[in-house]
């Protein structure tokens, strides 16, 4: 059903490593170490190499049920559970999309409205920044992962942690694994919300020239997603006492504002803006998979389905309107990433196992 | 057979009209009377006189194909079709025509080769390096580039664009290197035109570029036949008109329109210094002076303390917000430009006197603008100016007003905004059909040793690989194909 994708347009499987990497490094990573120190204080960085370890697993996993038929989930999922079944699946995949594009984009705004203007207009934000995404989507998947490849600009502020490295207190890391493996496991769920997007793959395996070759390319942007977050979550464990990261809202953020050059300060003000290169990449992507699920779905040209899906996540944006609002769709969307990851990709992996030979559907 | 004689006579006739057309006809003391016929202005008297007049009158009892041989001159025809007697006219042939053989017509080529004499460039100065440039005949021009290609694998293809201007184009490119994909989609784009007057390759680069909404050029325009040639052997196509003094090179990406063709002259490492300086001045002018307004109008916590004080002292007793300030000042700086450019160059200089000293000085002692963004937008201005490239250069002037806007609205954040949507926007740029952005995405490491930076020569063992082309290796001694 899938297989309709022109010789041209498809991209060198080294381009899996940005998708990847790009729609992990959302919005999450802002606030992820209180949440976790919460749980589990000082073991929280063990908390992060778990949850990529668990996440390398996943990939594994993924890449067999694929590698083995071939085809994006889209299909697999047809084939897997007839046409009917099949398809509410795929309707369960574009709804988890189209909440993790939504989540990213109210998030995003909510930042800028926190830190930087906050009498801007919630609409016209997702207006612009949805149009923004719009335009790349209507240039292709190519154009996607271009932005992607952009996004990654963000890292010429990770040198600046060094600056941060006398005010470090190692011995805030210290017992080290003195929380019980229930809370280990609470904490894992909750990581795993910053992790979430590298089922997106799913979506995007048959577009990449030997697919089966984009998996390293997968690992590798896991791997630095993982080294990322530790180096995050080191900084802010050390930074802070371990009451005092537990308070703080924005420990990324607040982490940022310690820094200054000779002529910058306030750096938690360039932080945010680049944030916006965080958040543009995943938009497109979901904005992008979505698409593609509908058209693989109901046959309708993604030109009609990608301005109708970009205005459901301007009217979800609009009607969040705080942060506890925003924190709970952040609760179900964490669940239903748990759920997928750790109970739908298993579950394929085990059935895909059995199966002899997945049909074409 | 007498009918359609007739008929030649009566479109003859009706080419008369115009009185610069000449019909001589000799048929007093000969028993074989031959008419010749010409456009006065196209034919070079001397030719016709010197050349062609004592061969006529001493052999005009022979036939005109005896008559054909005997021409001194290359470009001649025998033809009896009316359309290409009448093409070979308009071009400044001289059509000769025997009575006695009817519709059989002589054309030959008699034209005046009027034209500058190759000059030095002035576009693309270099201090190093030849000193030719591109003229208006393209004969002339292709003449430059076959010397600096003796090679029979340089081809040509010569096409007529424009239904009033009969332009003459050709597409050059080199057989076994040049990917055809490219050629042929150029070929085609031209073959599509259909417009009236096309009198410069400027024009038709409009007409067949990728994208005709984006203000980006998609092709590169030169005047330096070193670097169509140099071009030519990487694999790339080039454009020549008749009447145009510069060549479009195509397929190409951003950062060629970065390069000055004397960084190849260079050592590599000022070439290279050169390069990343281009490309910091062109960053610099796009968003210098936005950055100016969003510290001055929201970010002041950005700016440190012994900065700030600078700013704030020069801004204190300005009367208007920063952007109005700013935007007076940028398109101040693009007046003097346009008016420098529309002047005549003696009077000119006078826009130099006028726009450095009075403008600015006095602007300042009016308090209308802060002398830091004064000092801002002259260098931001300067730093446009180095980009070699003139419809380049105007892109990135007309680009600093939107992020100028956007610092106005969001600040910081309302600059990366309209930074991401230049950069999709750049994304999805194609120059026939080759991505934009090449070779930093798709990213191509084997191209990088020749974009922002400019590696030894030794380090370019295979030409571009976004250009695709038939034959990688640009040594004599074949590399293996990884």
């Amino acid at each position: 059903m899938a297989g309709k994708i022109g010789e041209k347009s498809l991209l060198s499987p080294f381009m899996a490593f940005f998708a990847a990497h790009c729609m992990q490094l959302g919005i999450g990573h802002l606030t992820f170490q209180s949440d976790v120190a919460k749980l589990v204080g000082q073991d929280s960085w063990i908390v992060v190499c778990l949850t990529g370890i668990m996440f390398h697993l996943v990939i594994w996993m993924m890449y067999r049920v694929l590698n083995k038929a071939q085809n994006d989930i889209i299909s697999i999922n047809q084939a897997f559970f007839g046409r009917w079944a099949g398809n509410v699946l795929n309707l369960f995949f574009l709804g988890y999309f189209l909440l993790f594009g939504g989540t990213t984009l109210r998030t995003f705004i909510y930042v800028v409205q926190v830190w930087l203007f906050p009498d801007v207009q919630t609409w016209i934000l997702s207006l612009i920044l949805l149009l923004l995404a719009c335009y790349a989507v209507f240039g292709g998947l190519r154009t996607v992962i271009g932005v992607c490849l952009f996004s990654l600009i963000h890292y010429v502020l990770l040198p600046l942690h060094l600056e941060l490295v006398p005010y470090l207190h190692f011995n805030n890391l210290l017992p080290a694994m003195d929380h019980s493996t229930s809370e280990m496991i609470r904490a894992t769920q909750k990581m795993t919300f910053s992790f979430l997007g590298l089922e997106i793959l799913m979506i995007y395996y048959p577009w990449f020239k030997q697919p089966q070759k984009s998996e390293r390319w997968v690992h590798l942007a896991n791997a630095a997603t993982t080294l990322f977050y530790l180096i995050e979550i080191a900084a802010s464990l050390t930074f802070f006492s371990k009451d005092q990261l537990v308070r703080v809202q924005w420990p990324t953020l607040a982490l940022f504002q310690f820094f200054r050059l000779p002529y910058i300060e306030r750096f938690e003000f360039i932080v945010v803006t680049f944030n916006l290169l965080r958040a543009v990449p995943i938009l497109c992507l979901c904005l992008w998979s979505a698409s593609r699920i509908a058209k693989t779905i109901t046959r309708i040209r993604p030109s009609r389905t990608v301005p109708f899906f970009a205005a459901l996540l301007a009217i979800f944006a609009i009607l969040l309107p705080d942060y506890s609002a925003i924190n709970q769709v952040h609760q179900w969307g964490n669940l239903m990433g748990n759920g997928l990851v750790y109970g739908y990709i298993p579950l394929m992996f085990v059935l895909s196992m059995i199966a002899k030979k997945v049909k074409p559907a | 057979m007498n009918n359609k004689n007739d008929d030649f006579n009566e479109k003859l006739k009706m080419m008369a009209g115009s009185s610069d057309f000449l019909i001589f006809e000799k048929r007093s003391n000969f028993s074989h009377p031959f008419t010749i016929c010409y456009f006065k202005p196209l034919v070079d008297p001397t030719i016709l006189h010197e050349k062609i007049m004592p061969l006529l009158n001493v052999n005009a009892d022979q036939s005109l194909d005896v008559l054909f041989a005997m021409l001194p001159i290359t470009e001649k025809k025998l033809t009896s079709e009316w359309k290409s007697v009448e093409e070979g006219l308009l071009k400044g042939y001289a059509a000769i025509r025997f009575r006695a053989e009817g519709n059989q017509t002589l054309i030959v080529d008699v034209g005046k080769k009027e034209g500058r004499n190759v000059q030095a460039p002035e576009i693309e100065f270099s201090v190093i390096g030849p000193k030719e440039a591109f003229v208006e005949s393209i004969t002339a021009n292709l003449n430059l580039l076959r010397k600096r290609l003796p090679v029979p694998e340089m081809k040509t293809k010569e096409m007529t664009v424009g239904n009033l201007s009969k332009s003459k184009i050709a597409v050059c490119y080199m057989e076994g290197i040049t990917n055809e994909a490219y050629v042929n989609t150029v070929i085609q784009r031209i073959e599509g035109i259909d417009f009236d007057f096309v009198l410069d390759s400027s024009m038709l680069s409009e007409m067949i570029e990728d994208s005709k909404k984006s203000i980006f050029p998609q092709l590169l325009d030169t005047e330096r036949p070193d670097r169509v040639a140099a071009a030519l052997g990487l694999g790339q196509f080039a454009v020549f008109m008749d009447g145009s003094p510069h060549a479009l090179i195509g397929p190409v990406n951003f950062a060629l329109f970065l390069v000055a063709y004397e960084d190849y002259y260079l050592p590599w490492h000022m070439a290279s210094f050169f390069r990343l300086l281009r490309f910091f001045a062109v960053s610099f002018s796009i968003i210098a002076s936005s950055l100016y307004v969003a510290a001055t109008s929201y970010h002041y916590e950005v700016v440190s303390t012994s900065l700030l004080s600078t700013l704030i002292s020069s801004r204190a007793d300005i009367p208007f917000p920063p952007i109005i300030e700013a935007l007076v000042m940028e398109l101040t700086i693009d007046l003097l430009r346009e008016a420098g450019a529309r002047l005549p160059s003696k009077i000119a200089q006078t826009i130099g006197t006028v726009g450095g000293i009075v403008i600015g000085t006095a602007a300042i002692e009016a308090a209308l603008t802060s002398n830091v963004l004064l000092v801002i937008v002259a260098l931001s201005a300067l730093a446009s100016f180095t980009t070699p490239n003139f419809r380049m250069s105007t892109t990135i002037r007309i680009l600093r007003y939107p992020f100028l806007l956007g610092a106005e609205w969001l600040g910081l954040l309302g600059i990366f905004i309209v930074f991401a949507f230049l950069l999709v926007h750049l994304l999805r740029l194609k120059s026939i059909g080759a991505p934009y952005l090449v070779p930093v995405y798709p990213l191509r490491l084997s191209d990088l040793n020749d974009s922002l930076i400019r590696l030894p020569y030794s380090s370019f063992p295979r030409r571009p690989s976004f250009l695709r082309t038939r034959h990688s290796s640009r040594k004599s001694v074949e590399i293996d194909e990884e």
